[in-house]
C-alpha cells in the first residue's frame, strides 16, 4: 500500500466511524465508565457526578473531532432509547415498597402538590427575573420531570425540545450534587422525605443518586418523580395558557 | 440465558401500549408514563409476585439510569446560538429552583408526616383512661425541623 492508499483508507474509515452508531455508542459507554471510575476515586461525592463528567468527556471528544451533535446523537440515540424502558422499570421498585407509600400518602400527596408548584414558579420566575426571553422561559417550566416529559411539555407550551432538554438533564445534575449536603444540613433524616424530594425536584438523576443511599429513598425517588412527571404534564399547558 | 429477556419484553410492550394510548386518546402523558401506570396496576395485581426476570430487567435498567440522560445532556453543545447570553440566567435560574424545590418539597413532607403522627398520637390519647405522659418521649427522633 503506498502512503495515498492509507491516507484514503483512513478517510474512509473515519466516514464510516462518524456515520455508524458504533463509535458514539462505544464512546457514550466509554466515557460513563471513566466517570464512574473517578467518582469512586472521590468515595462517589456528590459533586463528582457521573453525568456531568460524562456529557464533559463526550463533549470534549466531539468538539477535537469536530463532529455534530446530531451525527453523535444519531449513534447514542440507542442509548436514549432506553429512558423509556427504565422509566417504565420504577414501577418494580414502586411496588415492591408499597406498603411504606401507602403509610405516608398524605405526606406524599401535600409534599407532591407543594414540589411541583415551587419547581415551575421558582424557575421561571427566576429566569423572567434575570431577563430570559420566553423561549428560555417556557423551556425551563418542565425542567424538573424526566427528560421525555419535559421535551414533550417543553413543546407543547412553546419551548424548544432541545433546551429543555439540557435544562433537565442539568437540573437533574445540580440536585443530584446539592441533594445529601443540603437535607444534612436541613437535618432531615427521614429516607422517605429525602428520596421523595430528590425524585421529585430531579427526577431520574436524583433518583439514580437516591437509590445510592437506600432501596427506600429509591423507591420513595420513583414516586416522586413519576407522580410530579404526571401532574406537570397536565398542569403546565394549563397554566401556560393562563399567561397567553 | 433467557434470564431478563421476558422481562425486558415487558416493560417494552407496556410502553408500546402506553405510546398507543397516549396517540389514541390523545391524551397529554407520555407513553412511558402511562406505561409505567400500567406496570404498576399489573404488579399490584399480582399482590407481590413479580416474576424473577422482571426484577432482573429493573435493575439492570435502573442501576444505569444515569447513563441513559447522556446524550440528551450532550445536547448543550447544539445550544450555542439559542442560549447566547442567556446562560448566567439558566444556570442561575436552575440552581435557585432546584434548591428551593428540595427544601419545599422535603419540608412540606417532614411537616406533614409529623402532623399526621401527633394526631394519631392523640387519638391513641383520647382512647385510653389516663392521658399519660410516657408516650411524650416518643416524639420521632427524625431530626428536629428546618
Amino acid at each position: 500500500m503506498t502512503g495515498a492508499d492509507v491516507h484514503q483508507n483512513l478517510m474512509l474509515l473515519l466516514t464510516w466511524a462518524e456515520q455508524a452508531p458504533l463509535a458514539w455508542i462505544a464512546l457514550t459507554l466509554g466515557a460513563f465508565v471513566v466517570a464512574t471510575w473517578i467518582a469512586g476515586k472521590t468515595g462517589n461525592h456528590p459533586l463528582a457526578n457521573t453525568v456531568m463528567i460524562s456529557v464533559a468527556l463526550v463533549s470534549a471528544t466531539l468538539w477535537l473531532t469536530g463532529t455534530r451533535y446530531d451525527d453523535y446523537f444519531r449513534g447514542a440515540q440507542f442509548i436514549h432509547f432506553l429512558l423509556g424502558p427504565a422509566t417504565v422499570a420504577l414501577a418494580i421498585p414502586l411496588v415492591e415498597n408499597i406498603a411504606l407509600v401507602k403509610r405516608a400518602l398524605l405526606p406524599i400527596v401535600v409534599a407532591l402538590i407543594v414540589g411541583a408548584l415551587t419547581a415551575i414558579v421558582t424557575a421561571v420566575g427566576f429566569a423572567w427575573a434575570l431577563g430570559g426571553s420566553p423561549l428560555l422561559l417556557a423551556s425551563l417550566a418542565p425542567k424538573s420531570v424526566t427528560a421525555p416529559i419535559a421535551m414533550s411539555v417543553g413543546e407543547v407550551i412553546g419551548g424548544l425540545p432541545a433546551l429543555a432538554m439540557v435544562a433537565t438533564v442539568s437540573t437533574g445534575i445540580l440536585g443530584a450534587m446539592i441533594g445529601r449536603p443540603l437535607f444534612d444540613a436541613m437535618k432531615i433524616r427521614d429516607p422517605a422525605a429525602r428520596g421523595f424530594a430528590m425524585g421529585l425536584a430531579a427526577h431520574g438523576i436524583g433518583t439514580a443518586r437516591a437509590f445510592q443511599a437506600s432501596e427506600v429513598a429509591g423507591a420513595f425517588a420513583s414516586v416522586g418523580m413519576a407522580l410530579n412527571g404526571m401532574l406537570t404534564a397536565l398542569l403546565l399547558p394549563a397554566l401556560a395558557a393562563l399567561f397567553r | 440465558m433467557t434470564g431478563y429477556l421476558p422481562g425486558l419484553l415487558a416493560l417494552l410492550l407496556c410502553q408500546l401500549a402506553g405510546e398507543a394510548a397516549s396517540r389514541l386518546l390523545r391524551l397529554p402523558l407520555p407513553g412511558a408514563v402511562l406505561g409505567l401506570l400500567m406496570m404498576t396496576a399489573i404488579l399490584l395485581a399480582l399482590r407481590g409476585r413479580t416474576p424473577k426476570s422482571l426484577v432482573h430487567a429493573s435493575r439492570s435498567l435502573i442501576g444505569v439510569l444515569s447513563l441513559l440522560f447522556v446524550p440528551a445532556g450532550v445536547g448543550v453543545i447544539s445550544l450555542g446560538k439559542v442560549v447566547a447570553g442567556q446562560t448566567t440566567a439558566m444556570v442561575a435560574a436552575l440552581l435557585a429552583s432546584v434548591v428551593i424545590t428540595l427544601v419545599a418539597t422535603s419540608w412540606a413532607f417532614v411537616a406533614t408526616s409529623r402532623w399526621q403522627e401527633r394526631r394519631r398520637m392523640g387519638q391513641e390519647h383520647a382512647g385510653q383512661e389516663h392521658p399519660g405522659q410516657e408516650h411524650a418521649g416518643r416524639e420521632r427522633a427524625g431530626g428536629g425541623a428546618p
